[in-house]
C-alpha cells in the first residue's frame, strides 16, 4: 500500500506515479515488481477513420474530371485551337484544389488548407496572367501583396485564436481594423500600378467608418451595462 | 421483405448525432467488476440473449432527410476487449453505427453507449441485464428480475422505448436558457483520441458523515467541493476576468415522472458561484449548492425546461429544414448554451442495488463520463457495497482540479484510493 508523499492519497499498486501529480512513488517496503494486473489494458484502440473521407474526395474529382476534359474538347471541336477552355481547366483545378485538401487532411487542417489556398491562387493568377495578358505584369504587382495580405490577417486571427482569450465583439472589430488597412493597401497598389501620383481618395472614408465601428465595438466589449442594454432592447 | 420498424430519436438525443467530433464521441461508459475473471464467450452469449429482449440494443442510428433515427437491424454485435482510453468513438469492422459496445477487461464488463441511445439510468438496466444473464450462463444462478434487471423470459412493454419527454411536458410555459458563460479550466489538450481518467475510491459513510456536517445531500456536497477546486484554479490562472463556476448535474426525470423508459430522461440544472461577488468559503459554496438544487429540482421548473428544449424540435419552420442545416445549427446551439456554459459535470448514478444473490458475484460498479469537446475536467459517480467511485475523465493534461479535489477530500478526512488509466 504506498500513499503519495505529496497528495496524500492512496494509490493503487501498479500505479508508478501519483496521477494526480506526477510524483514518482517509491516504497522501500515494496521493492519486488507487483503482479497486480493494471485498472485499464495498456492497448489503446483507436477507431480507424472511416473510408468516407477519401470516397467524397475521390467523387469530387471524378466529378470535376468530366468538365475539365469536356470543356477543351468542345472549345477545340468549335473554334479549332484551345482558348477560353483554358481558363475554365484552370479555374476547376484550383477548385479542386480548394475543396479536397480539407477533406483529406487531419491535423492542424486550417493553417494547412489556407497555406495551400494561398500558393495554388498566386501561381493560378501567374499563370492567368501570363497566358491572357503577359504584357501586364498585374499578378504579382495587385494580386500578390493582396493575397500576402490577407494571409498574413488569416496568420493573426490564429494567433489571437490560440494564444489569447478573446469575446466575439473583439474579433469582429479586429476584422474591421483589417479592412481600413486593406481599403489604404487596394488603393496605394492600384495607383502605383497606373503610375497615379497623389494621396488617398476612396480608401480614407472607408477607413474612417471601419476603425470607427471597430473602436464603437471595443468600447461596447468593455462596458457590460451597454452590452446587456443592447441585449434587451435588440433581442429577437 | 420485412419491413424493418424505425423509431424517431429523444428530444435530449437528437443533438448527439449533430455535435460529435474525433474529440467528442457524446458517449459514457457503465461498468461491473465481478470477482473472477470474465469469459468473452459467456459474456458473447449473454449479449445475445439480452439483445433478443431488449428491443434498444437492436438499433442502428440511421440518417434521415430531416433527422436521424433508430432502425432496427439483426445486426451481429460482437463483445470486444477493453481499451486504454475508454468511451472513445464506436467503430471497428462489426459495430460500425451501433450506438453501444459491450467489452471486457480481466473482471470487467463494460458497457459504453453513445448518449442518444440512453441516459445513465438506461445504460445501467443494459448493464444489470447483461450481467444478470452472464451469472445466469456462468453459475447458473437465476436473478429475480427488477425494475433495472430485464429478464429475458419477460415481456417487452413499449413504454421502454417511449420517448417520455413528449409524454410529459404540460406546455404550460417555458424557462429561458438564457445564462452566463461559466469558468473554463485551461492546460494542454491531449491527442484527440485520449482520455485521462482518474477514479477515487471513497467510503460511502465518510463522505455521507462530512456531508451531513453541513447540511446537504452527498451530491450537493461533491458538487461543492468540485466547485472550491475550479475557484483555486481559477484563482491561480492569469486569466483577469473572472467567470462563474458551475456545476451541470444531471437530474434524472424518472423519479418524478413514472416512465419505464430506457432511452434519455434526465434534464441538466447547473449549480454553482458567482466568484466576482466575493471569496467565498467552503460553507457558503455549500449553501449556494443546496439552495440552488433545492429550488431548481422541482417538477414545475423541470417540466419548464423540457418544454423550452421540446419547442424547438416541434417548430414547423424548423422540421422542414434539412439536416444538413439543422446539424450546423445544432452544433452552434450546442457551443452557445451547451458546455459553455458551465466548468464541470457531476452526474451521480446513486447507489446501485442488486438483488442478493447478483451481489455475492459483484465488486464494484463505476459510472463514467466522455470526454467533453472542450476537454474539460468532468466526473461521474456510483456507489455499491460502501464505496463511491468518483471518475474524473479529462482531456487535459494537468492535473490541478482533480488534484484540488482529493485533496480537499484526504484534508478534510476522508480517505481516498487513487486508479488511473494513465500509467
Amino acid at each position: 500500500m504506498s500513499y503519495c508523499v505529496n497528495c496524500g492519497v492512496e494509490l493503487e499498486k501498479t500505479q508508478k506515479r501519483c496521477p494526480l501529480c506526477n510524483t514518482p512513488v517509491i516504497n522501500p517496503n515494496e521493492t519486488e515488481i507487483t503482479t497486480e494486473i493494471p485498472p485499464y489494458p495498456t492497448d489503446n484502440v483507436v477507431v480507424v477513420e472511416r473510408k468516407l473521407r477519401r470516397m467524397t474526395a475521390l467523387l469530387i474529382t471524378i466529378i470535376l474530371f468530366v468538365p475539365f476534359l469536356l470543356c477543351p474538347l468542345c472549345d477545340f471541336l468549335i473554334t479549332g485551337r484551345l482558348t477560353w477552355s483554358v481558363y475554365t481547366m484552370l479555374s476547376i483545378e484550383l477548385g479542386w484544389i480548394y475543396i479536397v485538401p480539407p477533406i483529406l487532411l487531419k491535423h492542424n487542417t486550417v493553417m494547412k488548407c489556407a497555406w495551400i489556398d494561398y500558393f495554388s491562387t498566386i501561381i493560378f493568377l501567374y499563370g492567368i496572367n501570363m497566358i491572357f495578358a503577359p504584357e501586364n505584369n498585374w499578378a504579382l504587382e495587385i494580386a500578390f501583396p493582396i493575397l500576402s495580405y490577407l494571409m498574413a490577417v488569416v496568420l493573426i486571427y490564429a494567433v489571437l485564436a490560440r494564444r489569447f482569450n478573446i469575446s466575439v465583439l473583439v474579433y469582429i472589430a479586429t476584422g474591421f481594423v483589417f479592412v481600413a488597412v486593406m481599403s489604404l493597401l487596394i488603393e496605394y497598389i492600384i495607383n502605383s500600378y497606373n503610375n497615379i501620383s497623389g494621396g488617398f481618395v476612396w480608401a480614407v472614408p472607408v477607413m474612417i467608418s471601419c476603425l470607427g465601428v471597430a473602436l464603437i465595438l471595443i468600447v461596447i466589449s468593455k462596458m457590460t451595462k451597454l452590452k446587456a442594454l443592447i441585449k434587451k432592447i435588440m433581442h429577437i | 421483405m420485412k419491413q424493418k420498424r424505425w423509431y424517431r430519436l429523444d428530444n435530449a438525443a437528437k443533438i448527439y448525432p449533430a455535435v460529435r467530433t474525433k474529440k467528442w464521441s457524446g458517449n459514457f461508459r457503465v461498468s461491473a467488476t465481478l470477482t473472477e475473471k470474465v469469459d468473452p464467450e459467456i459474456l458473447q452469449q449473454a449479449l445475445d440473449d439480452v439483445r433478443k429482449r431488449i428491443v434498444n440494443l437492436n438499433l442502428e442510428l440511421k440518417t434521415g432527410f430531416f433527422w436521424y433515427f433508430f432502425e432496427e437491424t439483426d445486426r451481429e454485435v460482437l463483445v470486444e476487449p477493453d481499451s486504454q482510453n475508454p468511451c472513445g468513438r464506436i467503430g471497428g469492422k462489426h459495430n460500425r453505427d451501433m450506438p453501444y459496445r459491450v467489452r471486457y477487461y480481466d473482471r470487467r464488463i463494460v458497457v459504453e453507449v453513445f448518449h442518444t441511445l440512453a441516459d445513465g439510468t438506461g445504460g445501467m438496466i443494459f448493464l444489470k441485464s447483461i450481467v444478470a444473464r452472464y451469472l445466469f450462463l456462468k453459475y447458473s444462478v437465476k436473478i429475480p428480475p427488477d425494475d433495472e434487471i430485464i429478464s429475458c423470459d419477460s415481456e417487452y412493454d413499449t413504454e421502454e422505448m417511449e420517448d417520455a419527454y413528449k409524454r410529459y411536458a404540460k406546455f404550460r410555459t417555458m424557462k429561458s436558457r438564457s445564462e452566463t458563460k461559466g469558468y473554463h479550466f485551461k492546460g494542454t489538450a491531449l491527442p484527440d483520441e485520449q482520455i485521462s481518467v482518474i477514479t477515487g475510491i471513497i467510503p460511502v459513510d465518510d463522505v455521507l458523515k462530512k456531508s451531513r456536517e453541513y447540511g446537504v445531500t452527498l451530491t450537493e456536497f461533491i458538487v461543492s467541493v468540485m466547485i472550491e477546486s475550479f475557484m483555486k484554479c481559477q484563482a491561480q490562472s492569469k486569466s483577469k476576468i473572472e467567470r462563474p463556476i458551475k456545476v451541470s448535474v444531471p437530474i434524472n426525470l424518472r423519479k418524478i415522472y413514472p416512465s419505464k423508459t430506457m432511452r434519455n430522461f434526465s434534464l441538466y440544472i447547473n449549480p454553482g458561484i458567482e466568484p466576482r461577488y466575493g471569496e467565498f468559503t467552503f460553507r457558503e459554496i455549500t449553501e449556494e449548492v443546496h439552495h440552488f438544487m433545492r429550488m431548481n429540482n422541482k417538477e414545475k421548473y423541470l417540466n419548464a425546461i423540457m418544454c423550452k428544449n421540446l419547442s424547438d424540435e416541434i417548430n414547423p419552420f424548423l422540421r422542414i429544414v434539412p439536416l444538413v442545416f439543422k446539424n450546423i445549427a445544432m452544433a452552434t446551439a450546442f457551443r452557445m448554451y451547451g458546455e459553455t456554459l458551465v466548468s464541470s459535470t457531476f452526474s451521480n448514478l446513486g447507489l446501485v442495488k442488486v438483488p442478493p444473490e447478483m451481489e455475492k458475484y459483484i465488486e464494484r460498479f463505476e459510472f463514467m463520463l466522455g470526454r467533453f469537446m472542450a476537454g474539460m475536467p468532468s466526473a461521474a459517480a456510483a456507489s455499491f457495497k460502501g464505496k463511491l467511485y468518483i471518475n474524473w475523465t479529462s482531456g487535459i493534461k494537468e492535473k490541478d482540479v482533480e488534484r484540488n479535489f482529493f485533496t480537499s477530500l484526504v484534508k478534510s478526512g476522508i480517505h481516498v484510493k487513487i486508479e488511473s488509466n494513465m500509467c
